[in-house]
C-alpha cells in the first residue's frame, strides 16, 4: 500500500506531492482513489520530510567507505520506521524522488527509476511549455519556492502508473 | 517489397533492384546517427531561439532609436561618430543582458517564460509576433532545401527525381522527407489533383510531451479553456514544417510565392489520445499557379 | 550480519559509547579506511539521529492516522544471537556464567517493541543503520555492512555477508524475510546489548547517569557478544 509520493528538487522546494487516504475501491476498480494532489496542508510536511532525508543523508555521506581512486557514492536508499517505511532515490540533478509505503513490498527503487526516466523526463523535461527549474527567482532557491509540477499528462500518468500498486 | 515499385523507371530488373536497395540499406546504416531526443530537442528549441533573436535586435533598435533623440537637440556633436561609437560599446559586452526589459521578456529567460510571453504578446505587437514566425519559418526553409540536395545523393533506388511531379513530390515529403526529420511518416495525404494537398500527421513527435503548467490543479479547471490555451502556445511551433515542406518545393522547383502552406489543429482519433498532445496537425499546401510540371533540374 | 560499529545514544541525544569493529577479513577489497571519523562528527551523527528519531513520528502519513492500524509490534525471539550455542559446540566446556533466571541464552521469548513511530532501520548503499529504542529513551544503533539488495546489485551481493544463512534461494530475489530478518536480529542483538548495558553500567555505582560509558567490562562483553555473531 502506498500512502504518498513526493518529488523535490535541487532547491529544497517540493514541486509535486500527491497523497493516498483511502485505498482504491475494489468495486470500481476505475476510479480514482481519493487523495489530495500538492495540498497545501502537506507544506510542512514535506519540509520536515526533506529536512529529514538532507541530514540523515549528509550524515551517511560522510560515513561512506572511501576508496582513494573510485569514491563511491552512498546514497540512503530506504528509511523504516515502527509504522511506514520511506523509500528515496536521488538523481544526479539533484531531484529526490520519495515514496512512502506500508511493509509489504522491500524494494521500491525500480519503480522510482521508471517514474523518473519514463514518467518525469517525458512530461517536464520534453516538454517546452512546462518549466525545467521550478524556482522563479533567486529568492525561491532556497526552500521557499511555491510552484508545483500541476501538469495534466503528467498527474494521469503517473496515477496509471502507480494505481495497481496501491494496494 | 511494394514501395520498390514506386519510382522504378523499369530500367532494372528486379534482382539488380533487390541488391541496389541492400547496398542502400546497409551504407544508411553503416552512417553515424545523432541521438534521437537531442535532436528533437534542438529542433523545438529553435522556436525560444527566434525569440531571442528578435528581442535582441528590436532591443538594439529601440536602444539606438533612443540616443538618437537626445543628440539631436545639439548639432554640435558629430552623430554619425557618436552612434557608431555606442554600436561599438553594446557590442564590447560579452553577458548580453538586456538593459530594459522588453514586454517579450529578458534574453536570458527560460523557454518557457518566452513561449507563454510570446502568446500573449499576439494582439500587442503583431508585427514582431509575424516576424517570429518568419524567422522560424525561414529556417525550416533552409532545412527543406539542403535535405532535399542530401536525399538526391543517397543512391536510394526509390526515389527518381527525373520523373517526379507534384504528386511525386508531395510523396516524397510524406515519407522520405517526414522519415529523415521525425522519424515518421505522415498518416494522410489528400489532393484534388489540381493542386490543392492536405497532409495529416496525427503524432506530430516534436509536440507530444507538450501539456500546459497551469498554477492549480488541473481537474478543476474547465477543459476546453485549457486546451484552447495550449493550442494558442504551440501556434509557433507549427511554423518549423511549414517551412520545411515549402523548402523542399522550393528546390524542386516550386517558388516561395507560388506556394501556400497553413498549418491548423485537428482532433485525434479517440484511441490515439492518451496523456500527449491532444491534437494532430493538418498543413494545406496549395500550388497557386498552374500545376503543370516544371523543368526539373537534376 | 557483520556489525561495524555500534552506538549509544542518550535521552538527550548525546552520544554516549561508541565502538567500532574491524571486518576487514570479510571484505572483499581489505584496503578501506572505514568510518574515519573523528569524534566531533560522531557526536554530530548521535544528536542528528536523535532529532530525525523525533521527526519521524511527525511524517506519519495521512491514510495511517486515519485507519486502524493492526501492526504487530511484537519481535519474535532468534536464539543464540551473538551467544553460542552449546549444543553446537560441546568442546566450550566453561560452565555457563549467567545466572539462572537467564539460562543460556540472554532471553527466550519473542518481546514487545517500544519503538512505535521513531526511526528504525536506514539502508544506504554501503550499509544498514538499525535502532532500537528502550522504555526509558535510550537508543542502541548498529551499524552493520550488509547491504539489503535492489535489484541492480550484483556487487553488493558480494559484500553480503552469510552470517545468516536462511536464505538458500538466489540472493537476486528480493525476499520479505530478508529485510524484515535483519531487523529482527538487530533487534534481538541490540536487545542483548541493553541487557549487558543494564549489568554491567547500571550496577556500577562509580557510572552516572547520562555520562559517557568508560567500563572494560561493558567493552569486554560487547565484543564478545559482536565476535559471536561471525
Amino acid at each position: 500500500m502506498i500512502y504518498s509520493f513526493w518529488i523535490f528538487d535541487k532547491h529544497c522546494n517540493c514541486i509535486f506531492e500527491r497523497e493516498w487516504t483511502l485505498g482504491s475501491n475494489t468495486n470500481n476498480p476505475n476510479a480514482l482513489s481519493s487523495g489530495t494532489i500538492n495540498s497545501k496542508q502537506n507544506d510542512e510536511i514535506g519540509k520536515l520530510l526533506y529536512g529529514m532525508i538532507f541530514s540523515l543523508n549528509s550524515i551517511t555521506q560522510k560515513l561512506s567507505t572511501s576508496i582513494s581512486d573510485n569514491q563511491i557514492n552512498n546514497n540512503i536508499r530506504s528509511i523504516s520506521t515502527g509504522k511506514f517505511r520511506i523509500h528515496t532515490m536521488q538523481t544526479a540533478t539533484g531531484l529526490w524522488f520519495i515514496l512512502i509505503t506500508d511493509f509489504k513490498q522491500q524494494n521500491y527503487s525500480q519503480v522510482l527509476h521508471y517514474i523518473y526516466s519514463h514518467i518525469y523526463i517525458k512530461h517536464v523535461v520534453h516538454n517546452f511549455l512546462s518549466p525545467y527549474d521550478f524556482a522563479l527567482n533567486p529568492k525561491e532557491q532556497r526552500g521557499q519556492g511555491v510552484k508545483k509540477i500541476n501538469n495534466r499528462h503528467f498527474i494521469n500518468t503517473l496515477e496509471a502508473f502507480l494505481q495497481s500498486m496501491l494496494n | 517489397m511494394p514501395h520498390q515499385q514506386r519510382y522504378n523507371n523499369g530500367s532494372m530488373t528486379n534482382n539488380e533492384a533487390i541488391e541496389r536497395q541492400r547496398q542502400y540499406e546497409m551504407f544508411q546504416e553503416s552512417l553515424p546517427k545523432v541521438n534521437k531526443i537531442l535532436f528533437q530537442m534542438i529542433l523545438n528549441e529553435i522556436i525560444p531561439l527566434s525569440v531571442r533573436i528578435e528581442n535582441q535586435l528590436t532591443q538594439g533598435n529601440e536602444f539606438q532609436n533612443d540616443t538618437k533623440l537626445d543628440t539631436l537637440g545639439d548639432s554640435s556633436f558629430d552623430k554619425a561618430s557618436d552612434l557608431d561609437n555606442i554600436t561599438k560599446l553594446k557590442d564590447l559586452s560579452i553577458n548580453a543582458k538586456a538593459n530594459s526589459e522588453t514586454h517579450l521578456g529578458n534574453i536570458s529567460s527560460p523557454d518557457d517564460v518566452l513561449i507563454y510571453k510570446l502568446s500573449q504578446s499576439v494582439d500587442e505587437n503583431e508585427n514582431k509576433y509575424n516576424n517570429i514566425l518568419k524567422r522560424i519559418r525561414d529556417i525550416g526553409i533552409k532545412i527543406g532545401t539542403k535535405l532535399v540536395n542530401l536525399l538526391i545523393f543517397t543512391n536510394n533506388i526509390n526515389l527518381n527525381f527525373k520523373e517526379m511531379d507534384l504528386l511525386l513530390i508531395m510523396k516524397f515529403i510524406c515519407r522520405d522527407v517526414w522519415k529523415h526529420v521525425f522519424g515518421k511518416q505522415i498518416d494522410n495525404l489528400k489532393t484534388n489533383h489540381r493542386g490543392t494537398f492536405y497532409l495529416t500527421d496525427l503524432e506530430y513527435p516534436l509536440l507530444q510531451s507538450f501539456c500546459i503548467e497551469t498554477n492549480t490543479i488541473p481537474s478543476q479547471l474547465n477543459e476546453e479553456f485549457i486546451l484552447n490555451k495550449e493550442s494558442k502556445l504551440v501556434e509557433p511551433f507549427l511554423e518549423l514544417p511549414v517551412g520545411i515542406i515549402k523548402g523542399v518545393l522550393l528546390s524542386l522547383g516550386y517558388p516561395l510565392d507560388e506556394v501556400i502552406c497553413l498549418a491548423t489543429f485537428i482532433d485525434k482519433p479517440k484511441e490515439r489520445i492518451k496523456n500527449s498532445f491532444p491534437k494532430g496537425i493538418s498543413f494545406h499546401v496549395q500550388i497557386t499557379k498552374s500545376f503543370l510540371p516544371q523543368q526539373q533540374k537534376q | 550480519m557483520g556489525i561495524e560499529a555500534i552506538l549509544i545514544i542518550n535521552k538527550s541525544g548525546g552520544l554516549i559509547y561508541h565502538r567500532s569493529f574491524d571486518v576487514s577479513k570479510t571484505n572483499p577489497t581489505g584496503t578501506t579506511s572505514k568510518h574515519s571519523l573523528n569524534s566531533n562528527d560522531l557526536l554530530i551523527l548521535a544528536s542528528t539521529l536523535h532529532s530525525v528519531f523525533v521527526i519521524s513520528s511527525q511524517i506519519t502519513p495521512k491514510a495511517l492516522q486515519l485507519s486502524q492500524s493492526n501492526l504487530n509490534y511484537t519481535i519474535p525471539y532468534h536464539p543464540y544471537v551473538g551467544v553460542k550455542n552449546p549444543e553446537k559446540s560441546p568442546r566450550n566446556s566453561i560452565p555457563n556464567k549467567y545466572g539462572s533466571f537467564k539460562g543460556d541464552d540472554y532471553f527466550k521469548e519473542p518481546f514487545h517493541s517500544w519503538n512505535k513511530s521513531g526511526l528504525k532501520q536506514l539502508s544506504t548503499d554501503q550499509f544498514t543503520m538499525y535502532i532500537y529504542q528502550t522504555m526509558t529513551g535510550l537508543k542502541f544503533v548498529a551499524i552493520s555492512s550488509t547491504v539489503l539488495p535492489s535489484h541492480n546489485d550484483s556487487e553488493t551481493n558480494m559484500m553480503n555477508n552469510s552470517g545468516i544463512n536462511i536464505n538458500n534461494n538466489s540472493s537476486k530475489n528480493i525476499n520479505a524475510l530478508q529485510y524484515n530478518l535483519g531487523s529482527q536480529i538487530a533487534d534481538n542483538l541490540l536487545r542483548k546489548v541493553y541487557c549487558i548495558y543494564s549489568d554491567y553500567v547500571m550496577k556500577d555505582p562509580f557510572y552516572s547517569l547520562e555520562m559517557p560509558i568508560k567500563s572494560d567490562l561493558f567493552d569486554d562483553k560487547v565484543k564478545s557478544l559482536i565476535d559471536n555473531l561471525l
